[in-house]
């Protein structure tokens, strides 16, 4: 997958190619359903917040510069629908992730156990925090790639993730062991 | 803990590997001589390491199909008008959601008006539309006020505008043997969603509930009623498009201009 692949699937999309768009769709429904999924806590006010953000991918597709990287603009619109939707509820329901499947139960219970403390620590950051842990932890992506999504300085990327990381200290649950 | 913050960043920067190696043997010097920034050490690696420990979750199964569904029946990007009319419906709540609400005992519908709404509507009969849509239904008929006849696409139906008050009924029964992907939508009507029912139960694909409309995966033959509420200013006009894979056909119900004034103050309500 490259960014001149996605910059041509979006060429085709514009040429016509409706069908075109199930590629985009599938390459980057798994990190903005989970973006949408950890920022919201909620899985299906994650499953509205990515139907919306490739259905306002699509609707403005038009204005996708392919100079750019296409998950760093389709990360702003689940990111913008995101906090619209939280702007909108003013407060967070109770975590009811689903979690992939373990073959160890007792693996099982802790993952979920780790999963709702951390999706509750990070419920109590505000949504700039937030956004970068999701993006460095859960999503992997590099100080250069984060920057660029966010339209921010490299610099402020590892500021703002050094000051999550110091709250969540503050408030997450120590480990067990 | 007190711990300096360029301490906090020198730590932050060791935890992700990004310290010279004299920084790193300078710091772990530090650390073995100061417990609190060893404590704050520790316990910054605990959260990096609990961080990478969650897994990513798989999106759910339909989200691409019912995202493609979408596209293919929208306008070519840049056409606009497509959030005025499709999206607000199609976007939000999958079928599958209200369906398995329903599941829970509700045979008619859901009904949102507790969330949705919260301003006072003198000329509503709440006792109409409080809680949820029996499968009785409504208990008892709203005069007509607009009725609207549907033909193209292989598709047949009536649709009617009942209306008292504010309560609003947009009334849809399709007549055999076609069965339609169906859209109602009340945004910017002044109308409210307030309840649905089925009347020959849950549509196979289950439908979506959402404050200005109804969305149905897939009707067959037979009543739909759709539940509305006066909360706003607005035209009262609901409209209605039905999808067959022949194409499409489009009306407009009238119920008639809603006027509600704005609700007082509501009380605060906490986060």
């Amino acid at each position: 997958m490259t960014e001149r692949d996605d910059a041509a699937v979006v060429a085709s999309c514009l040429a016509g190619d409706v069908e075109a768009f199930a590629v985009l769709v599938e390459r980057y429904e798994r990190v903005v359903y989970n973006l949408a999924l950890r920022m919201l806590g909620n899985p299906e006010d994650a499953r509205d917040a990515a139907q919306t953000a490739f259905l306002r991918a699509w609707e403005s597709l038009t204005r996708f510069d392919p100079q750019r990287r296409f998950f760093s603009w389709i990360y702003r619109i689940t990111m913008n629908e995101c906090l619209n939707q939280i702007d909108r509820r003013r407060h967070l329901e109770p975590v009811d992730c689903d979690l992939p499947s373990f073959d160890d139960p007792q693996e099982k219970v802790e993952a979920r156990e780790t999963s709702e403390q951390i999706d509750q620590a990070l419920r109590a950051l505000n949504p700039q925090h937030r956004e970068v842990v999701v993006l460095r932890h859960f999503l992997e992506m590099s100080y250069d790639e984060i920057a660029d999504a966010l339209s921010i300085p490299e610099k402020t990327v590892k500021s703002r993730l050094y000051e999550a990381r110091q709250r969540l200290c503050a408030i997450l649950p120590r480990s067990a062991a | 803990m007190k711990i300096a913050r360029s301490d906090w960043t020198l730590l932050q920067r060791d935890v992700d590997g990004e310290t010279s190696p004299e920084e790193r043997t300078a710091l772990h010097r530090r650390l073995r001589a100061e417990p609190e920034l060893r404590a704050a050490h520790e316990r910054l690696l605990d959260v990096k390491r609990r961080l990478a420990g969650v897994r990513l979750v798989d999106p759910p199964v339909d989200l691409r199909r019912y995202v493609l569904r979408a596209v293919r029946r929208a306008p070519a990007p840049g056409e606009g008008g497509w959030r005025s009319w499709l999206a607000p419906l199609l976007a939000r709540r999958p079928a599958f959601a209200l369906a398995s609400t329903l599941a829970v005992g509700v045979v008619g519908g859901v009904l949102l008006a507790g969330l949705l709404t919260g301003g006072p509507m003198p000329a509503v009969d709440e006792s109409s539309v409080a809680g949820t849509v029996l499968p009785g239904g409504l208990p008892r008929e709203l005069p007509v006020v607009d009725r609207l006849r549907l033909e193209g696409a292989g598709l047949r139906a009536e649709a009617h505008a009942r209306r008292e008050a504010g309560l609003v009924v947009a009334e849809l029964v399709i007549e055999p043997p076609g069965a339609a992907e169906v859209i109602l939508d009340a945004e910017g009507s002044g109308l409210r969603t307030r309840g649905f029912e089925a009347g020959d139960g849950l549509p196979p694909g289950g439908a979506i509930l959402e404050p200005g409309g109804a969305y149905i995966a897939q009707a067959p033959p037979g009543r739909y009623r759709l539940v509305l509420a006066a909360t706003g200013s607005g035209s009262g006009e609901i409209r209605i498009r039905l999808h067959s894979p022949d194409g499409q056909v489009d009306g407009r119900l009238q119920a008639g201009p809603v006027s509600v004034p704005a609700p007082s103050a509501p009380p605060s309500r906490g986060e």
